[in-house]
């Protein structure tokens, strides 16, 4: 934001007018004063664009959290921001869009922060996106202090690399290499005390113990009664367990489960409409069989009936029999005539190939009247 | 280069069980020294043996279920119940009975049903009923504070009663015990005494028994320490003093001369201490901040 405020502004215009939104609000944490000095600085008195001040307080960050603290309104469970009339951006995606709208140029790099005391030389680099996470530490003087562990995105968030040889995506905001005093190996858990400290943390107004409770007991349909799916994953309720119980572990391990179970309810689904659909077809298949065999017997009866009446008459027979012949040998005629018609492939042809077929054609009816005297000579 | 990998988030912890436990116990400290001051040596008898025999429980039963003996005795659960069942028994209770309430609280109603944060009951309490139902005469037999009693006994005389149950020459029990306020407001307004009567008696300090006043109000302290450093919450605490202050004084409004003043409830008993250190226990405890003012308000009433 401080080095690219003007592009940002760009980006948020060309949003505004996309949208034709009534209101535009830009929030930076107020730890972030040169930010808030900067985009001050693009602001121009005719729009209705609006930088705003909000307390540092992790994770305002989140959509739905900046949101409630913007605007007062709650995002409904399991419903999107625009359903209550909100778009929320990020910052580097409105300077993606200035770039991309008013120089033409495509989302090929990426700001990403190496920070931590296990990289030499921590900052913010301007990074091609698709660059291996250990080249780009390499750049950046490469590891020091013995780190265990590489994590992509922040520390509440991030999730641990088990290799440094993955490549930086669009999504890739950080890289964050601890040395191990820094982010010290998680003490084993203890017992839930029930102190809802956890509850009082969550941002999403949840009640991790509950969730953690049945995801613990593997009821996920409970657990789901509880909006396991309004959980954003921010870490606070593990962060300030006394028990130090891995809450979020457990959560995207009952989400990971609730998908497995509805993926495999909607493929059972599938399945029995498949053999639903395949026991009518036979049905109606047997049907159709039954049908035709009654038809055919039905006609075959009919045609009996008819032969009684035929033999009444065997002139007639005779004469059906004339005619019949002459039909077919008519055809037989017509079809040869049409033979001989039947245009040759010698259309649209240049003059130099006629004269060659035409050549042909002499040299093979010389050769079969030589062919027709040759007989004679011998006589 | 490889990597070992954890779930997020990868933060120090700040909190941690035994801290949370370590600050109950520095919380309970002064209302604790207060009661030795006021009560003598049989509180600290008392505290050394529950203690002693909380932690001796525990790690017995640990060993049975073949769990880590050392991580649950030092998240300091145990000295907390012990610390809690020793300052509600009285100071001369026989010492069998405070290693009965313990081995009860520890094995049975916490260990049985699978250790810390899975008791029902808060053990402390549930060991304190127990011995109550059990042993009525033993479990109201207190002291009075130590600037009423006509005869105060030594550290040996309490060694001596509590573990043969021999008191000095020329003393029997009832020289010895006196009955405390809220039993003596109690009985005395059963006989029909004006409570202006009944406040002559030397028994009284300035709005609440003596002593147990001075008790209660270091114990308020050490609740409010805890709620400062949010050890707990406030709102069972304030709920309980509102369930029990709003009841007190419905009753108080109705008849003052029948009724004791409200705050004379507070201090004169257990009420602060059931405030902020039984009532908020966690584990038995609601979890939502709203069910805890109803809980808490429950409570004091």
């Amino acid at each position: 934001m401080r080095e690219f405020a003007a592009k940002v502004m760009n980006g948020v215009r060309i949003l505004q007018h996309l949208l034709q939104s009534e209101e535009c609000l830009i929030a930076i944490e107020d730890n972030k004063p040169e930010a808030i000095l900067a985009m001050f600085q693009e602001l121009r008195e005719e729009e209705n664009i609006e930088v705003v001040r909000i307390p540092t307080l992790y994770p305002s960050g989140g959509e739905k959290q900046l949101i409630r603290i913007l605007t007062g309104h709650e995002v409904p469970t399991s419903g999107l921001p625009a359903h209550i009339g909100v778009l929320c951006q990020n910052v580097a995606t409105t300077a993606a869009i200035a770039d991309a709208v008013l120089e033409g140029r495509p989302l090929i790099s990426r700001l990403v922060t190496l920070t931590g005391k296990g990289i030499r030389e921590p900052g913010n680099y301007e990074v091609p996106i698709g660059i291996l996470a250990g080249d780009l530490i390499a750049q950046a003087g490469g590891y020091h202090n013995n780190p265990q562990q590489l994590i992509l995105g922040g520390p509440m968030m991030g999730f641990d690399l088990s290799t440094d040889q993955i490549p930086i995506t669009k999504g890739a905001n950080c890289l964050l290499c601890p040395t191990i005093e820094e982010a010290p190996r998680p003490e084993p858990a203890r017992a839930c005390i029930r102190c809802g400290r956890c509850a009082d943390a969550c941002p999403a107004n949840l009640l991790p113990q509950q969730m953690y409770w049945y995801s613990r007991a593997k009821d996920f349909e409970k657990v789901q009664d509880y909006n396991l799916f309004d959980c954003i994953e921010c870490g606070c309720c593990s962060h300030v367990c006394p028990s130090h119980i891995p809450l979020v572990h457990y959560f995207r391990y009952a989400k990971a489960e609730s998908w497995a179970m509805e993926q495999e309810r909607q493929e059972s689904e599938r399945a029995k409409r498949r053999h639903d659909f395949r026991i009518s077809r036979l049905e109606r298949l047997e049907a159709e069989r039954k049908s035709k065999l009654r038809k055919k017997k039905e006609s075959l009866e009919k045609r009996s009936v008819q032969a009684d009446s035929a033999q009444e008459s065997p002139k007639s027979d005779k004469a059906s029999k004339q005619a019949m012949i002459e039909a077919a040998m008519k055809r037989a005629a017509e079809k040869k005539a049409k033979l001989q018609q039947a245009p040759k492939n010698r259309d649209n042809l240049t003059q130099a190939q006629k004269e060659q077929i035409e050549a042909a054609d002499r040299r093979r009816d010389s050769t079969a009247s030589e062919n027709q005297k040759q007989p004679e000579q011998p006589s | 280069m490889e990597f070992t990998t954890h779930s997020s988030p990868h933060t120090n912890r700040p909190n941690r069980v035994d801290k949370v436990m370590l600050q109950v116990v520095l919380a309970m400290l002064p209302g604790t020294a207060a009661l030795i001051y006021y009560f003598g040596w049989g509180v600290l008898l008392n505290l050394v043996l529950a203690i002693s025999s909380a932690l001796a429980f525990e790690a017995l039963v640990m060993k049975l279920r073949k769990r880590p003996i050392k991580p649950t005795l030092l998240d300091l659960s145990a000295v907390v119940t012990a610390m809690l069942f020793a300052v509600a028994i009285p100071p001369i209770l026989p010492w069998w009975l405070v290693i009965l309430g313990m081995a009860f609280a520890i094995i049975m109603v916490k260990q049985m049903y699978g250790g810390l944060g899975y008791n029902p009951f808060n053990p402390a309490m549930a060991a304190y009923v127990l011995l109550l139902v059990s042993y009525p005469v033993e479990m109201t037999s207190w002291l009075p504070p130590i600037l009423l009693a006509e005869h105060p006994l030594s550290l040996v005389q309490v060694l001596a009663f509590k573990f043969s149950g021999t008191l000095p020459v020329n003393l029997n029990l009832d020289a010895i015990t006196m009955a405390t306020p809220l039993d003596v407001m109690s009985t005395n307004l059963d006989l029909d005494m004006m409570i202006s009567e009944i406040r002559k008696s030397p028994l009284w300090g300035d709005f609440g028994g003596l002593g147990w006043e001075w008790v209660g109000n270091w114990f308020l302290m050490g609740g409010i320490w805890m709620v400062y450093k949010r050890t707990i919450t406030w709102q069972i605490p304030l709920a309980f003093f509102a369930g029990l202050v709003g009841m007190a004084s419905l009753f108080w409004l109705f008849d003052s001369e029948s009724f004791p003043f409200p705050l004379f409830h507070m201090f004169s008993g257990g009420a602060i201490l059931g405030a902020f250190f039984i009532a908020t226990d966690p584990v038995t405890a609601c979890t939502t901040r709203r069910g805890q003012l109803i809980y808490g308000a429950d409570d004091g009433n």
